[in-house]
Order: structure tokens, then sequence, then C-alpha cells
């Protein structure tokens, strides 16, 4: 493979910073990254030939100013962008002043961007071509009936704002009775989180299943589907688990659904890496919900069950390869989960939580892709993912007793992670059994608390506190009596 | 010497003397290849943290808080505990809406922080005088004390 461009910078920190200058190096390319200051030595800086640091008034806004990171890009000599996911990675406007730099875009032509990347017109351009969608109505068609309209498809409804993401600004209506006022609220939210106030409403679907598909196009209408992934596991709206192949799907609807995917892909000319997402109603319903015009957080479950590197495909692309198999060249393998390490609380409601890390290890045997090393710290100044574990297993059950094992085995001291919980909701007999829905982990609140460690464990931490910490072990020292009492716990 | 660990709810009074033995007599020992517990061994990795210890054992990630002594039954004789707006997660002050020295009763609003996009209202847990510890733009840490009321005598 040889690319017209020599170097890849990106635009992006964390965990698939480094992921994605991985691939960059390994294909031969000199690794460009832009950086702030608030992240430290990071595992990206390290695989990096060159960083920039870049400023802003927060340290997110830094990663947001495309003028400043094109003007690194073009002092470093960088031949293409990889945005990454987040930040600036489905701007269209980012795309084309990339374009304009004369700098090759790693992701899909920025007019599909501005197609896919609203909602609303991504689910007219999906209806108008016969593939699925919820029964809708959107409020631009119509603004002066828009309650009475959404009335007509009947409870219960979910409110969108049409701007939207990560859950912000929806609202689940039951009873009609209180459409007006969940409108209202949905509205400044929306005008809240993305200074947009416009709305759509659509059938809200009961204990509905996330189930998506990765597909790849060449940007000439040809596109390929690499399976689904089931991302059904969410708190507020977010995926904390991922997998592939979805537990949900018999041989047919996977046919289909996949097959649906691709013939979106292909519909809109898509270019690179990209994701189609569904709901997945109890009945075996499907809904194109929105699609994705970059590469996930959960990419790795793919990679491990197809054996194929999804960057290096989207470098191959954006060097303007062709598709490098046909649809029935692509197999999968096995079971593949990722887990997502947050930074957080489960037993606050998730907060985000901050702090240094002390001791980082991963487990052996598991794919671990981290955004920070051991000395630094996590703070409150991006996104609270810290890291993503990844295993592969010949099946579901082997696939959750290594994820098991490898949460187990990962050290990770010194902030308050979702670690523990995680084993928790792996280990639910409905999430055991495959048997689950998006707000599956808001029934289960009591699995985010933290159980008492039991006696014998609880003994074992009372001794180590005792022989670990200095200045207890110097009071022990300075003890004459020989009698140990460590006495018994209470709430 | 005692004192105490607290493991997320629970507090455990920790009297220490040379042996060391647990309260039923068993032996421990901290060595290279783990915890030994009467002759059982846990691998373990720990890291300390002031007057905390993190702890990775059994498969499981524990945060161990030492409480001093003094500072336990100070705490629990102190009716002025819940006078302190601490942060309940990390973030940033947005504004402040009482000033410094102001009386306030319990419930007012005192200052915004936002944290991950949502803002949040802190109030006042009590009536008295009111000192800020941050102010607007200012981060901090979940934890960090943000502002105290002093309760008139």
């Amino acid at each position: 493979m040889t690319y017209p461009f020599d170097s890849v910078l990106v635009a992006n920190r964390g965990e698939i910073a480094a992921r994605i200058l991985r691939t960059v190096k390994a294909k031969g390319l000199r690794a460009l990254l832009v950086a702030h200051v608030v992240d430290g030595r990071t595992p990206a800086m390290a695989l990096a030939d060159e960083t920039m640091m870049i400023e802003g008034d927060t340290p997110v806004a830094a990663f947001l100013d495309g003028d400043a990171i094109i003007a690194a890009a073009r002092a470093m000599g960088a031949g293409a962008i990889h945005p990454g996911y987040g930040f600036l990675s489905e701007n269209a406007a980012f795309a084309r002043a990339v374009e304009a730099a004369g700098i090759v875009w790693i992701g899909p032509a920025p007019e599909t961007i501005d197609l896919m990347g609203d909602k609303i017109s991504a689910r007219r351009f999906v209806a108008e071509r016969g593939f699925p969608v919820a029964p809708s109505v959107i409020e631009e068609d119509d603004p002066g009936n828009f309650a009475a309209h959404a009335r007509a498809v009947g409870a219960p409804l979910l409110i969108k704002p049409s701007a939207g993401g990560g859950g912000k600004g929806m609202r689940i209506v039951r009873d009609l009775d209180t459409l007006e006022e969940e409108i209202a609220t949905a509205r400044s939210e929306g005008e809240r989180y993305f200074g947009d106030g416009r709305l759509f409403i659509e059938r809200y679907v009961e204990k509905p299943r996330h189930i998506e598909v990765q597909v790849l196009g060449d940007g000439k209408g040809g596109a390929l589907h690499l399976f689904e992934r089931e991302c059904s596991l969410q708190r507020r709206f977010q995926k904390i688990v991922e997998e592939a192949p979805s537990p949900a799907l018999d041989e047919a609807e996977r046919q289909r659904i996949c097959e649906a995917a691709a013939g979106i892909a292909r519909a809109c000319d898509y270019r690179g890496a990209g994701t189609v997402e569904f709901i997945y109603g109890g009945g075996g319903e499907f809904y194109f919900l929105e699609m994705n015009t970059r590469l996930q957080v959960e990419h790795p479950v793919t990679e491990m069950i197809t054996g194929v590197d999804l960057v290096e495909q989207q470098l191959a692309i954006a060097a303007g390869a062709p598709l490098p198999v046909g649809q029935d060249g692509l197999f999968r393998e096995g079971h593949a989960i990722e887990v997502r390490i947050y930074a957080e609380d489960p037993a606050a409601g998730f907060t985000p939580t901050t702090g240094p890390v002390l001791r980082l290890v991963p487990p052996a045997g598991a794919r671990f892709d981290a955004g920070l090393v051991e000395g630094e710290r996590v703070h409150a100044a991006f996104d609270p993912m810290i890291a993503k574990l990844i295993v592969h297993g010949a099946d579901r059950a082997a696939a959750l007793a290594a994820m098991d094992s490898a949460l187990a085995r990962l050290t990770l001291l010194g902030v308050t992670t979702n670690i523990n919980y995680l084993r928790r909701l792996l280990a639910d007999p409905d999430v055991a059994a495959g048997r689950m829905h998006t707000g599956l982990i808001a029934e289960k609140a009591g699995l985010a608390g933290e159980p008492p460690p039991s006696a014998e464990t609880l003994d074992a931490l009372c001794a180590l506190a005792a022989l670990a910490v200095p200045d207890v072990a110097a009071a022990l020292e300075a003890v004459p009596e020989m009698h140990a009492a460590m006495g018994r716990w209470r709430n | 010497m005692q004192g105490y660990l607290r493991i997320g709810d629970m507090i455990a009074p920790l009297s220490l003397s040379k042996g060391p033995r647990l309260a039923d007599g068993r032996l421990v020992s901290l060595g290279a290849d783990g915890l030994d517990v009467g002759g059982d061994r846990w691998p373990v990795a720990y890291a300390r943290d002031g007057d905390r210890l993190w702890v990775h054992l059994g498969g499981q990630i524990h945060e161990l808080v030492w409480v001093d002594p003094v500072a336990f039954h100070e705490a629990a004789g102190a009716a002025g505990a819940n006078n302190i707006v601490a942060a309940p997660m990390p973030g940033l002050v947005v504004r402040l809406i009482a000033s410094e020295g102001q009386e306030v009763c319990e419930g007012d609003p005192l200052l915004v922080i936002e944290s991950m996009k949502l803002e949040t209202t802190l109030r006042a847990p009590a009536d008295g005088a009111l000192a800020l510890q941050v102010a607007a733009g200012q981060g901090f840490d979940r934890g960090a004390p943000l502002a105290t009321i002093t309760p008139k005598d």
C-alpha cells in the first residue's frame, strides 16, 4: 500500500489518539499529534514522532479550535488529519477547511457529514430510500400542529432535540397530558446544550435494544458491512458495554439489519468507516436511529471478530484504494466484548471522579486501550472515560468469563472507577443470558452500590492497612503489648 | 495506638500492637509475594495517597480511608459537620449567587457549579453567615469545601 501522504496528524487525545497512532506507525507513516498541557504525559505522546501543544479557553476548546489544529498540521507538514471520535470528527466545516488547506481528510465527504450528521435530514434521507424509521413527527414540517401530530402517533413517545447527541435533552412521554410540558422542557434543554431548540418526536420502543452496524464505503457507492455490535448496556444514554455479535439476532435478522446498513451507506456514497445505529424492539422490528460518520469508541469489538484493522482501512480508503474484499470475503469468528473504564462513582449516580493514577497494570491476555499512564492524574477537563478493555472468546459465555477475569486482574489505583461495578453488571443473570435493553442499568440500580466486603476480605484489608502504612507500622513498633485487636466492623 | 478505617459506609476500629496478629490470633505478614493472613496468601497491589490506601485484592479494588482517632471523635461530636458545602462532584464554579459574609437561611441558593455540562445549584445547609472558599471560574475536585456556614450563637 502506498499513500499519497507521508504523515497523519491525530486531532484528538486519550485512548483513541494512541490507538490511531499505533496503526499509523505500523503503516510506516509519520505519527503527528496535538496535545493539551493538562493531559501531562500520555500514551499517544509516547507513540508520536512529533507533538505540538495546543491551547484554548478550556482544554476542550483547544481540541475544538479547527484553525489552530490546521495551523499545527501545516507547521508539522501533516499530509492527512484523522479526527478520531468526538471533538471535530463530525464537523463538516472542519472537514472542508482541512481539504481546502490541501490536507487529506480521513473521513467521509463534508456533504455526507452535513447530510447524515443532522438527525432530521438523515432520517428523511433514509426513509425516502425505503429503509425503516420509527413513526415520527418533525416539528419544522408543521410547527403549529407539532403536538397534535405527535398525539396522532400515540404514546409512548420520545422527544429528541434535532441537534442532539449523547442522550441529552431526550424525554419519554407515556402520558399524553404532559406532552406540552415535556416539549417545553426538551426545547429549553436543547437550547442549553446545543444552542438549538428544534425538536422531533418519534414512537418510543419499550425496552429497546441498541444494535449498530459497522460499514466501510469507498465514496463511490460501494459499501460493505462488518456485522453488528450490540450496545444496550447504557447509563444516562451512554454505552458502557459493547459486544459483537448481538445475542438478540438470529442469522436471518442479522442479514436483514446488516444489509440495511450497507444499503444506507451505498445510498449516501459513504466514504471510509461509519456506523449505522438502529433501535431493535422485542418483536424483531428495527428502526434507523442515526449514522455516526466517524470511527466509534467501540470499534475494537468488530476488529476482534473480523480480524480487520478499521484504522488501516480508513487510511487506505483516504488514500483512494478500493475496498479490500467483497462482502463474501468478510467473516466473523467468536464473540468479543468491550467495557469502558470510567473515572466515576457508580454508587453516587455515576458522577465523575478525579484523582492521581498511582498504579496502573493492565491484565495479561486482554486488549487494553488506555488514555493515560501511571503517575498522571484524572482531571475533570475531559470526558471521564479513561480506558477500554476488550476480550475475545470462542462464544459469548467464554467472552464473558474472559472479561470477568480481565476486570478482576486490572489494577487501577488512586481514583474511583467503575471496574468493580462492571464485574457485578456482567455477572447479572439477565446480562449473562443476553436479556438486555437500554434501560437495564437504570432498572437494576441496586447493582450500583458497592456491597460490603466479606468478613474474610475485611480481615485481609485490616491486616494490610496495619502492615502497609508506615505511620501505622511505626506506631505498632512503639507499642510494647502484643495484642492486636482489629475490632469489629460496623456501619 | 487506636485508629479507624473507613471502607465505603463502614467504619472499623483498628487497634494495633506488635506481632502482628488479628484479634482471633492469626499472624499476618506482608511480603513480595503478597499478604499472608494466618497462612492464606492474598496477591495484593496497593498504593497510598495521604490518608487513603488503595488496595487491589481478591479481584476487587478497595479504597480505605485512615481516620485519625482525634478526628473521628471530633467529627462524631461536632454539630457543625453539616455546615460545610462540599463539592458533590469535580467541576467548575459557574457563578456565585450569595456573597461573602452574607447572612443566609437554610435552602438559600449559594452558588452554581458545572460538571459534565450539567449545572447544579448548591444551597445553604443551615442558617448563618456565609464564608466562600471558591471564586467564580475556579475548578475543584470532589469533596472540596466550597462554602462554610457559621451559625449565629
